[in-house]
Formats: structure tokens, sequence, C-alpha cells
């Protein structure tokens, strides 16, 4: 059973939460951007949190699949339509063979993801499947995906009243989204190693200041368009190992945010490091203003923690939800 | 046994903690960097995802939802981070140095290869045969690994090749040998970079498949490069991983 992609995106890969234990190496992490969306749609699904997806920006591909599938899309909001009618996001949908999938425009986020019961199956690469581009491996192929790729998923235990060709059911469940209490454009930020070193001036700078992530920025990183940060260092920085969501500072002022693709190792003064529950958000935020508040290491912890009970909790209920599926149809008459 | 030398310890994110050796990049801080890079790899402590070291530090990830379990006195997980690390930087102790492989490296410096060699010569002031033997008749410790699969940050290049990283960074072969700083490094892939690229070898330095990989380098290496002509280059057979 696969998925032929009938018309290619403009940056459509096969992720999932990217290859740690590597990077030693010089072997970046990788994975996905938005790990909130893609474990919310894989735990819809049934599956493992960890599953392969396909991640997408807008424009986005469109697919066909061959055979029944059920699958979910979310992240991003890209207004997808399913043999034509509309598909809602965070939502699981039973769909027949040689159904077609079309994104028909950014409603909202800068990533997608296909989720597909089963999970998609890549080429793993070092104990992942996420692409990575720079060094051809993994993924599909070592590449973004092209027209007439067609990639496969498992076959699956279907329900009886599975639709029939060309036609779909979305099914009576869905994910919530995760919200805390911060605005909408608001990001959360631990100071990095170079934070103290700002003046007051330029720390207002940071924490007062609108930002925009620059339509420029990729899966490595975000460049922010804003008023320029400035630090004074005597001596000169010796490079370090860099993570996902630090926030450094280049040459000239100019603010990066250190995304999925990112090296592992980095040169520039860290400012500060986006909250990991934040990074699904700063991640969404492609060619949006945004703003940063600076919090300490409990906020960071408890909202991490938050955002995985609330996981924990999608994941059983929808167990519950998969298993009465098949059972009400195995009850005798 | 006490602390190896004088350490900051600090969290870089809410997942990752830094040990921080001061600032100056020399042999005897990357030996204690190696020392206990190999410790945490073999004795890793549970919820520790991966460890990478780097030139003056070592970055310890982990896994927050595992550690949180052992939080005490409602400290907060980057503190049991922090706590474990420092348990097992302890308990490493000063230890011998890792034993260090010596490496020659092949390197074909014909300006076919080296595409910046004159920028190289206008700005030493020196001509081909002076770069040549200055840059191939200097042992090179590999102080990290990289950027790229297998990509070495080794040093220190003579002060007389000093050459800032280039403005815009371009097109760069696979196995080409760059400088910049007092640094020098061979690009592992075709990729883009801003160093300036002095010659090329025909070592592999990676080797992978689905779910192994081995670098030619390892931290700790010291590594000598000998000139060889294009025909050498071209006819090159050993020296892969």
């Amino acid at each position: 059973m696969s998925l032929r992609i009938i018309k290619a995106g403009v940056y459509d890969s096969l992720q999932d939460l990217g290859r740690s234990g590597y990077q030693h190496l010089g072997v970046s992490q990788g994975g996905v951007m938005d790990c909130f969306a893609t474990k919310a749609l894989n735990l819809l699904l049934g599956n493992n949190s960890n599953d392969t997806v396909i991640e997408m920006s807008f424009p986005a591909a469109s697919i066909v699949f061959d055979k029944p599938v059920v699958f979910a899309v979310g992240g991003a909001d890209f207004s997808a339509t399913i043999n034509g009618l509309p598909v809602p996001v965070m939502c699981p949908v039973m769909a027949g063979e040689k159904s077609s999938l079309q994104f028909c425009g950014n409603k909202n986020g800068g990533w997608a993801y296909l989720a597909i019961r089963g999970g998609l199956q890549g080429s793993p690469w070092l104990g992942s499947c996420s692409t990575n581009a720079r060094v051809a491996m993994g993924g599909w192929q070592g590449r973004l995906l092209k027209k007439n790729d067609n990639i496969p998923y498992a076959s699956q235990e279907l329900p009886n009243n599975f639709p029939g060709k060309k036609n779909h059911i979305i099914l009576p469940w869905y994910s919530t989204l995760w919200k805390d209490q911060s605005a909408d454009d608001e990001i959360y930020v631990l100071p990095g190693r170079e934070w103290k070193r700002l003046n007051s001036f330029n720390k207002t700078v940071f924490t007062e200041g609108e930002f925009r992530v620059s339509p420029s920025s990729d899966r490595m990183g975000y460049i922010l368009d804003g008023p320029p940060v400035d630090i004074e260092l005597k001596e000169e920085m010796i490079s370090t190992p860099v993570q996902f969501g630090t926030i450094q500072l280049l040459p000239g002022g100019q603010m990066i945010i250190l995304m999925a693709d990112r090296q592992t190792i980095g040169g520039y003064p860290r400012i500060g490091h986006v909250i990991s529950a934040h990074l699904p958000k700063i991640a969404q935020a492609k060619s949006q203003r945004i703003r940063f508040t600076i919090v300490n290491m409990e906020t960071a912890e408890h909202l991490l923690l938050a955002q995985e009970r609330h996981l924990l909790q999608l994941k059983n209920a929808c167990i519950f939800k998969w298993e009465s599926i098949f059972e009400n149809e195995r009850k005798p008459g | 046994m006490h602390p190896l030398l004088p350490y900051n310890i600090f969290p870089s994110g809410d997942m990752a903690i830094t040990i921080e050796f001061g600032h100056i990049i020399n042999t005897a801080v990357n030996e204690v960097i190696n020392t206990l890079y190999h410790f945490f790899y073999n004795n890793p402590f549970g919820g520790c995802v991966e460890v990478v070291p780097a030139y003056t530090s070592i970055t310890i990830y982990y896994d927050p939802l595992v550690l949180s379990k052992q939080v005490l006195n409602n400290e907060t997980i980057s503190a049991t981070a922090t706590r474990k690390i420092e348990e097992v930087i302890q308990a490493a102790g000063r230890r011998q140095p890792q034993p260090n492989r010596e490496l020659s490296v092949p390197v074909c410096y014909d300006p076919v290869f080296a595409i910046d060699m004159a920028a190289i010569a206008e700005h030493s002031k020196m001509n081909m045969q002076e770069i040549v033997t200055l840059h191939s008749g200097t042992k090179y410790r590999v102080y990290m690994l990289g950027f790229l699969p297998g990509f070495a940050y080794m040093g220190e290049v003579d002060e007389r090749l000093n050459l800032p990283r280039k403005k815009m960074p371009q097109k760069i072969a696979s196995g080409s040998v760059g400088i910049t700083g007092r640094q020098t490094g061979i690009y592992p892939l075709n990729s883009p970079g801003g160093w300036n690229i002095i010659g090329r070898t025909p070592v592999q330095l990676f080797e992978t498949s689905g779910d192994t990989i081995h670098t030619f380098f390892e931290p700790g290496d010291i590594v000598k490069f000998y000139p060889i002509s294009k025909n050498e280059f071209k006819n090159y057979k050993g020296g892969s991983v």
C-alpha cells in the first residue's frame, strides 16, 4: 500500500522526532519542526508518537492513496481537502482507495503534517527516518519528495464500515490545541550563556522589541527582522554545541533561532533558548511577528511537563477509541 | 578525586547542560574534555541522551521526562541533571588522557583543487611552495567534530596562514581542505562553506550505512598532512575509514 505524490510541494520531506546519539560525529539531530503536532497526529491514529510523517510547507504536495487509508493532517492549517471536500485539522479520517488529498490555502502556520495510521515507511538512517538532505540519507532516498514518489505504508486492520472508492468518513474525535497563558505572539525564552553580557538597553530591545520571522527562514534557522541587539564581547567566542531553539546573535545585530536542521556546533553569542514547550509555537510562526519574554527554568519545565501530560491523555483516549471501534464489530449479532 | 580543572556548569535551555573549561583553546583543556567525554560515554546516567564534546566545553543532552522522576526537594529537573553530571565528573576524577592516534593524510595542493591558493598567497605574502611547506609541516590536533559528519576542527595553523573566513560562503567540493583563523578542516561532502581552500584529500572522511557511521577522524587525533601530486591523487586507493 502506498501514497503517490501527484504534484510536488515546495519543501516536503519524511520526518520523525529526529536522531540522537550522533552529534559528536557532526550528524545533525534533524526531525520535525513541530514535534507537538507530530506526536498528537500520530497518537490520534493509534500510532507511536515517533512514527514517520510527511512534513510540508505551503504550497504542499497533492497526494493520492492507492489503497484504503486512515490519516490525519495538522500543525499548520493548509485547508486540506479529501476528494474535494474539506478535512478538519487534528482529526482522523478514513478514506477509500484512490482518494485524493490536496492542500488549498495557507490559513495559518508554517509546517503542516500528514500522518498515516501504521506510519510511513521510509529508509531509516542511524535510528531515524528524518530526511538529512545534506548527507542525502534518511527519509525518502535522502531527499525532498518529488512527483511520482510512491511512499509505502503498512497495511492494517480496517473497520467493516470502511468507505468505498473515493469516499471518506471523518472520525468523531480530535485533538484540541495545547495552550498556556502566553499571548499568541509571545515566545518564552530562557537566558543563554551570553545574556548577562547584554547591557540593560539591549536587554530591553530584546524583551520589548517586536521581531518578525523572516520569510527566508528555513529548517536550519529562523532569521529575525527587527531592531538590532548589540553585544560587547572582549574575548573571541569559541564554538560550542548548539540546541534547537538557541537564539544566536549575528555580528550585524540580527538574531537567528536555530531550528531542527541546525548544525551541531555554533560560534555566535547565545542570547537565549526558546523553551522546549514553545518550539512548536515558534516553528509555526514563519513570517509572523513575535516578541520574547524571559522566563525561569521552573516555568519552562512546568509547561513542558504539562504539554507531555496533555499528550499522554490524548494517547490513552485514542487507544480506547480504536479499541472500541474494533470491539463493537466483533460483538456477535 | 578532585575535579580535573576549574569549570563552569550551566543550562543550555531546558534539555541540555554545558560544562565549560574556560575560554582558551589548548591541548591540555581539550584532553580533559576528551577524557571526560569518554567517561560519560561509558558511564551514562539514566536520562542522558547524548554527550557532545567541543573545543573547551562538553554539552550533555538529557530527557527531562526521565529525570523528572528523580527530582529531589522541589529542585528543577535542570538542577537534577546538573547534580547527576557533577557526580559523573567527580567519579571521573583525574584520569590518564586517552591515547592519541597519529594520522598521516595526503593532500594535493595543486591549484586545480586549491581554489583559494592565490588569495592565501596574497594575504600571507608567501609563494605556493612556502604555503604548502607551512601547512604540511605542522602537526595538528583534532579538537572536535561538527558541522558535517566527520568534519574535524583541527589546530593550530601557523599564524602566517591566519586568514579570515570568506565573506560569502561558496560551493565547496568534498575532500577540500580549508583554513580559517588558526583552524584547518576538511569538507567531508560537497557543501557550502566559508573557509579558504588550500588543497584536497582523496581520503574518504566518513562511511555510513543504514545503522552505522564511522568517521576517519576522532577528537584527540594528531594529524599531519603530506603533499601529493595530481596523479597520486587520481590513483589514490587506500585510506578509507
